[in-house]
């Protein structure tokens, strides 16, 4: 491939990336989530790809004995899992991680309550549960995904 | 003890938390909480004290707090730990209760996610942007205390947050049943503390035999201390509280004089000569 020719590829790879970052300035990372779930995507497996391909350029560029362009790299920060933040600059970090925590505060939303609902627990146990607090946590578990397929977005304090 | 690459995702997501929610976060989590999704419902639960139920791949979720707790700060902690355990993004699948049945604890025998979750906890309750005003005296209890006091958090988790960030020689240690559970130190600490059966030279040890000891002690630095490298006759001050409510006793450990043996380098370099950073020194480098 030309020089010319690679370069305006990195280009749109870079300017993709931007795009799927949670760095965009007129896009938030939720909404663009949104917009990618409703064309029938998975922004996390898709931005996974892309970030697996710029991995994979900037590998075959640091072969050929090239540096690689910066924003081949910021588009490799951007668009890395969050899991392995703790490897890309601070600034990016704070940023993706910022930006996910937005994302949660958004709620959820109609197109994310899934159809089989999935209920994960994690508890801090004095002993082995005993049965009724097992009852209690199911009970729980029943009205959160009540909640969920009512389309509440919950918040309340209940005691 | 260096913070593992793990805890640094906690210790960043509670950085990027604390910027999104505000460094005052931890004085109103409950309204966090519900700005994340989350329902916190207190239940009359005897064999947990926290829980955490999500709907995996949306932000809905339900934290259960049991209604008896011993003190505030201890329910404060426990809401926001779970609220790690529901952020943290490396903690989006986790499955697997928790095995070990100690809050606010940092033994080695917890596992991964449960550290990650505590160290979240006492990076929003406790933002180290506010207590490092507190991190200039030695680590006493006073200022444990004061800590505890003024960011209504448990004496325990503003004992290691302490410690965490001072550059004193500090150490705190949980006893429980006479034994020493856990410990955690500061940086320049740089020395291991004996876990197991406590000294009786200790105060922590006298607590356990019901008697009253004075709150803080000199005390041999070997009833705490490995005796490798260490001077013959070394003492350290110790602090000790009974948390009775909890059946612990609190440590914190303080060096304040040279404790340690110099090492063969340390020998062989002997004092150092000013002379020597000048012009007329006598050894030159490569001579």
């Amino acid at each position: 491939m030309a020089r010319k020719q690679l370069e305006r590829l990195l280009s749109e790879v870079a300017a993709l990336a931007d795009r799927l970052s949670d760095m965009d300035d007129t896009l938030t990372g939720a909404e663009l989530d949104e917009m990618l779930k409703v064309a029938g995507s998975d922004p996390a497996a898709l931005r996974k790809r892309l970030h697996e391909g710029i991995q994979a350029i900037a590998l075959r560029i640091r072969q050929a004995g090239r540096p690689v362009p910066q924003y081949l790299l910021e588009g490799s920060e951007a668009t890395a899992p969050l899991e392995s933040v703790t490897s890309v600059s601070h600034k990016t970090a704070l940023e993706k991680l910022r930006g996910w925590l937005r994302g949660l505060a958004s709620g959820p939303s109609v197109l994310s309550t899934p159809e089989g609902m999935r209920v994960i627990r994690a508890y801090r146990k004095t002993q082995d549960l005993s049965g009724e607090d097992a009852r209690l946590l199911d009970e729980l578990e029943a009205q959160l995904k009540s909640r969920s397929t009512e389309g509440q977005s919950g918040g309340d304090q209940e005691e | 003890m260096v913070a593992t690459k793990r805890s640094n995702l906690a210790v960043l997501t509670a950085e990027a938390f604390l910027d999104e929610f505000g460094l005052d976060c931890g004085g109103h989590l409950p309204d966090v909480a519900a700005r994340l999704g989350l329902t916190i419902k207190e239940v009359e639960a005897a064999t947990f004290e926290g829980a955490l139920l999500r709907i995996v791949g949306t932000p809905l979720g339900t934290i259960a707090l049991q209604r008896n707790f011993a003190e505030p700060g201890r329910k404060r902690f426990t809401l926001a730990h779970e609220i790690g355990h529901y952020v943290l993004p490396n903690q989006q699948e986790t499955l697997s209760p928790c095995r070990v049945s100690t809050i606010e604890s940092w033994s080695t025998s917890l596992s991964p996610a449960e550290i990650d979750a505590n160290t979240f906890a006492a990076e929003i309750l406790l933002p180290r942007a506010l207590v490092n005003a507190d991190l200039n005296m030695p680590p006493t209890l006073d200022v444990v205390r004061r800590l505890a006091q003024r960011f209504g958090t448990s004496l325990t988790a503003a004992a290691v947050r302490l410690v965490e960030l001072t550059s004193f020689r500090a150490a705190v240690v949980v006893s429980r049943g006479g034994r020493a559970a856990w410990y955690r130190s500061s940086r320049e600490f740089s020395r291991a503390v004996r876990t197991g059966p406590l000294d009786p030279r200790t105060l922590a040890y006298d607590h356990f035999r019901d008697a009253t000891p004075a709150e803080t002690a000199h005390v041999p630095a070997e009833a705490w201390l490995y005796e490798t490298n260490l001077i013959p006759g070394a003492l350290l001050w110790e602090h000790s509280l009974p948390l009775r409510s909890y059946g612990v006793v609190l440590s914190v450990l303080e060096i304040r004089e040279r404790v340690d043996v110099r090492t063969d380098d340390e020998e062989e370099e002997g004092e150092l000569d000013p002379e020597e950073f000048t012009l007329r020194r006598k050894r030159w480098p490569g001579r």
